[in-house]
């Protein structure tokens, strides 16, 4: 019996391209539906009638579509209205596609023993406050989390990069969020991580504005991430978002990793608002079935991080 | 409605441990050590436990225990 079921919506051309990621998945029980297109990137009502019986969607299309227009969320909704996450991948170029796929399979690959959290965010009392905050919810609780505080306050942006190589389960990030990247950490760009290397990141989880909005730029920076093999996906806005409803995501967020949530869907279905005014703004760019677990060793990287205490 | 107190309550606790005692009705949230990030995340609780939605502007209109109170009976009737 598979533990859960994916639909991955692929154009015909590309269907070899993601054959290890489904090799990864068949291992960890996850049956995968391809679903082989030519044409333009299906609708959500084709994707949400197919995926009827999904645990979540995997979305591959042409880079030229952009996630604000080609979702309208970070869940799609199936024919009996149940929601489901659905990540998108945009294909640039072949050798970013295979990037993006051997650094999913890597995820799904190594031990899943570690639940961590690192906690990013811009060096500003509100969103240092918001950290402290996430860090106490964090710590109660039964199923505590490993939690490692990298704010911009704590470590430069050059430390904050070598630090994501540890290859933690998960980051959160709060601050000021651009199209290109993050105000945090002096500015934090998608070029910063040329040349990355290392074990990545599971899912980078960014609570601030449009890190995954094309206005601008070729490729968000919450698309560029996945592809440069810096993590197996990112939850990132495709618009403008409010403080108050970023912290209202960190509570949840945090109270879903507390009970237990082991793959970004997880997360996210867990932390999902009733309210379509807090979700619609934000996507998931990457494997939605990103695990949020690490191996052992990536921890004990993680605490060799030197961080300005 | 007569659980939404003891909900309000427990959500409550769950946001600030520290707080001493049940709230009374009235008072403004300051005036109990509650600062706008505590009513953020309590506001976040609120609507995860009865999935709804309080608008900002909604919720800055509720200064004290008695007005969410009242607020959150007119909500869930309404919605009912």
């Amino acid at each position: 019996m598979p533990s859960r079921r994916l639909l991955c919506a692929v154009p015909r051309g590309h269907a070899a391209d993601l054959a290890p990621l489904f090799a990864a998945y068949a291992a960890r029980r996850v049956e995968v539906r391809s679903w082989l297109y030519g044409g333009d990137v299906p609708e959500e009502p084709a994707l949400g009638a197919a995926a009827a019986d999904c645990d979540a969607v995997l979305l591959v299309g042409r880079g030229e579509r952009a996630p604000g227009t080609v979702l309208s969320g970070p869940v799609l909704a199936t024919a009996s209205g149940r929601r489901i996450p659905i990540g998108w991948v945009p294909v640039v170029d072949r050798a970013s596609l295979a990037r993006f796929v051997s650094t999913a399979v890597r995820l799904h690959e190594r031990a899943h023993s570690v639940p961590s959290v690192a906690l990013l965010a811009q060096r500003h009392p509100r969103f240092l406050r918001l950290t402290d905050r996430i860090e106490a919810i964090l710590d109660g609780g039964e199923r505590r989390r490993t939690v490692f505080r990298w704010t911009s306050d704590a470590l430069v942006r050059e430390d904050l990069i070598r630090a994501l190589a540890s290859g933690l389960g998960s980051a959160i990030y709060v601050g000021h969020g651009r199209p290109t990247g993050w105000t945090g950490y002096y500015g934090l760009r998608a070029r910063h991580f040329d040349g990355f290397t290392g074990e990545p990141l599971g899912a980078l989880i960014a609570l601030c504005c449009r890190t995954a909005s094309r206005r601008r730029t070729r490729l968000s920076f919450a698309e560029a991430l996945p592809l440069k093999g810096v993590c197996g996906a990112v939850f990132g806005a495709v618009s403008a978002t409010l403080h108050t409803d970023n912290t209202r995501w960190a509570v949840r967020l945090s109270d879903a990793y507390l009970h237990g949530a082991r793959t970004l869907a997880d997360l996210v279905l867990a932390a999902l608002p009733a309210t379509a005014r807090q979700v619609a703004p934000y996507r998931i760019l990457g494997d939605p079935l990103c695990p949020l677990r690490a191996p052992a060793r990536g921890l004990r990287r993680a605490r060799a991080v030197e961080v300005y205490a | 409605m007569t659980e939404i107190p003891g909900v309000l309550q427990d959500l409550l606790r769950r946001t600030k441990p520290d707080l001493a005692a049940p709230l009374p009705p009235a008072g403004d949230w300051a005036d109990w050590g509650l600062d706008s990030l505590d009513l953020a995340e309590l506001a976040a609780r609120i609507e995860q436990h009865y999935r709804l939605d309080i608008p900002d502007e909604d919720w800055r209109a509720l200064r004290d225990f008695g007005a969410l109170r009242a607020y959150l009976e007119a909500r869930l009737e309404r919605d009912a």
